[in-house]
């Protein structure tokens, strides 16, 4: 857990963070959204000690971080940033044991350490092992650089912008990727961004910034349904909604057939004949928001969810909006 | 494309080897005067003492400037490009900047009242000549460093010395040893002034040649001298090359 009392940052005569309060859960990404300058890096680079507060304090599992070597806090928290900052003259395997290497791991423990590591990343340890960052594209180098910052197993990552240099189509592969690694490792996890997409979609939880304050902090949903102020709903735009829908497949929004809500809405009751399911059918890994656009097209209420090609569900206009208020 | 590489790195090896194989059989007593002779521009006999000496002294003057040179202009570009010293960066790059514009040989007529003549003089001139590569080399080459190796660098926890030796020195070293080099070739040059003030080497034979308005040797020095330049040359590229 990661704690922030009353934070400040003061460079030259602005302020660049001001008083702010916040708690970022244990295992849970949390996403420092905002406009640029808004103090969302300097919040996250005062957890590393790569800034050092003008006041107040950060509490690392209790402990305050000023009572640690700058060194030691550091090596013990992932980082990982938007250049990505692989050393050219190391190739991939060196660049993902430098933490262990500084920590004076065992060099053959590390060897085995890395290739685990590749492998969670995506990447295959055979390989890419020996090539140098100059060889990789830019989403593998980023790769390398979540596996490197995972290195020493750190509690604690650190992202700022991670995926904000790739193209549309690399990031969110990357992206997916980082999701299905996160629910795996449960790391308590800090992302800076930008990108509200990326925010709804990654977050746990959303810390927005403005100015140097905190706006509201909640989850995705508090954000989207409840915002606190005018900046919050204009900040996030009236397409708010569908950007979240964007992120999610319609499979978690679908009533199934065979569950406890099994039976079709309306027809119960038709003595064991398969009551006729909505003639117009999407896969289950659809993103929400074009199912929704798919009943605007077609003027229906309801679609048939398939998994490859057999019904498994139903999904209408209440389910996609049970994603908002009525969802506890 | 790895092959490709690997065997074009070796022809490049090869090459390398050219100039120094060329010096050493213009060393063996008789070939030089035996290739300068017939052109007419004067006598050249047997050397006392013999070009292999000459040669060696050079190389040794040479060799020796370039240690000290190195010992004095790293450090002090590693301290002019730490944080915050980017006056101090300036004060180095101008007062270095000084001991090439001022003439060697002014350099050298200004030294001899302090420290006599022989060895101390020339090789003052030699590092004041050639400081200037290494330092301003060494200072682009860890300036170039990218910003985000070293921020990722200070995120993972490295302190500033193991920033330095891990990160820094080797992404600079290309440039710095670019510097090197070009700072021993100038070298292998001016080191022949320093024959007039009896350091010897194979400014004498160019000397000599002069006074006795003999052209061949000033010849035979001049070809020892850019053979000389040309090996080392070579030599070196094959530490610059990247690995």
């Amino acid at each position: 857990m990661i704690e922030l009392h009353h934070l400040e940052k003061r460079f030259g005569g602005s302020l660049a963070v001001q008083d702010l309060n916040l708690i970022f859960p244990d295992g849970e990404l949390t996403a420092l959204l905002g406009p640029s300058g808004c103090g969302k890096t300097t919040t996250l680079r005062m957890i590393n000690r790569l800034t050092e507060p003008s006041g107040g304090r950060v509490l690392l599992g209790g402990q305050d971080t000023r009572t640690l070597k700058p060194e030691a806090l550091r090596r013990g928290i992932g980082y990982v940033i938007q250049q990505v900052g692989l050393f050219p003259h190391l190739n991939v395997a060196q660049n993902v044991a430098t933490v262990p290497d500084l920590l004076g791991r065992d060099r053959r423990a590390t060897a085995a350490r890395v290739d685990e590591l590749l492998d969670l990343v995506g990447l295959d340890p055979d390989t890419f092992r020996h090539k140098r960052p100059g060889e990789l594209s830019g989403g593998q180098a980023q790769r390398v650089g979540v596996a490197r910052a995972l290195a020493a197993d750190p509690p604690v990552l650190l992202m700022d912008e991670p995926f904000g240099a790739l193209d549309p189509l690399a990031r969110d592969r990357l992206q997916d990727a980082f999701r299905d690694i996160q629910r795996r490792l449960r790391k308590t996890v800090v992302m800076v961004t930008h990108d509200i997409d990326e925010a709804l979609r990654l977050g746990d939880r959303v810390a927005l910034m403005n100015a140097g304050r905190l706006e509201q902090f909640g989850t995705p949903d508090d954000l989207i349904y409840r915002p606190v102020s005018d900046f919050v709903r204009q900040f996030l735009g009236e397409d708010a909604a569908l950007r979240q829908l964007a992120g999610q497949p319609v499979g978690r929004f679908m009533v199934a057939l065979h569950g406890p809500d099994g039976l079709q809405p309306g027809r119960a009751g038709t003595g064991g004949a398969a009551s006729p399911l909505p003639a117009v059918a999407v896969e289950e890994t659809l993103n929400a928001r074009s199912a929704l656009s798919v009943l605007l097209r077609e003027g229906t209420d309801r679609l048939t969810v398939t998994r490859g090609g057999q019904p498994v569900g139903t999904v209408g206009w209440h389910d996609l909006r049970a994603s908002g208020p009525e969802r506890p | 494309m790895n092959a490709a590489r690997r065997t074009g790195g070796r022809l490049g090896n090869w090459a390398a080897l050219l100039w120094p194989a060329l010096l050493l059989i213009c060393l063996i007593p008789g070939v030089l005067p035996g290739l300068i002779n017939p052109l007419g521009l004067g006598n050249v006999g047997a050397f006392e003492p013999p070009l292999w000496r000459l040669t060696l002294t050079h190389l040794g003057l040479v060799l020796l400037s370039c240690v000290i040179v190195l010992g004095l202009g790293l450090p002090l570009a590693v301290a002019v490009t730490r944080a915050r010293r980017d006056a101090l960066r300036q004060l180095a790059e101008t007062l270095v900047g000084l001991g090439q514009t001022v003439p060697t040989l002014a350099v050298l007529a200004l030294a001899v009242p302090v420290l006599g003549f022989g060895w101390a003089p020339t090789l003052l001139g030699l590092i004041a000549y050639g400081l200037v590569p290494v330092v301003s080399n060494a200072v682009v080459g860890l300036r170039g460093v990218s910003p985000g190796a070293l921020d990722a660098a200070r995120g993972m926890g490295m302190s500033a010395r193991q920033r330095l030796w891990r990160v820094e020195l080797p992404l600079a070293r290309p440039v710095i040893l670019a510097g090197v080099r070009t700072s021993t070739v100038y070298n292998v040059g001016t080191a022949t002034v320093g024959a007039a003030l009896g350091a010897g080497g194979l400014g004498e034979p160019i000397i000599n040649g002069l006074s006795q308005q003999n052209t061949a040797l000033v010849l035979t020095g001049a070809v020892l001298a850019a053979l000389l330049a040309l090996s080392l040359d070579a030599l070196m590229s094959l530490f610059a090359a990247p690995h």
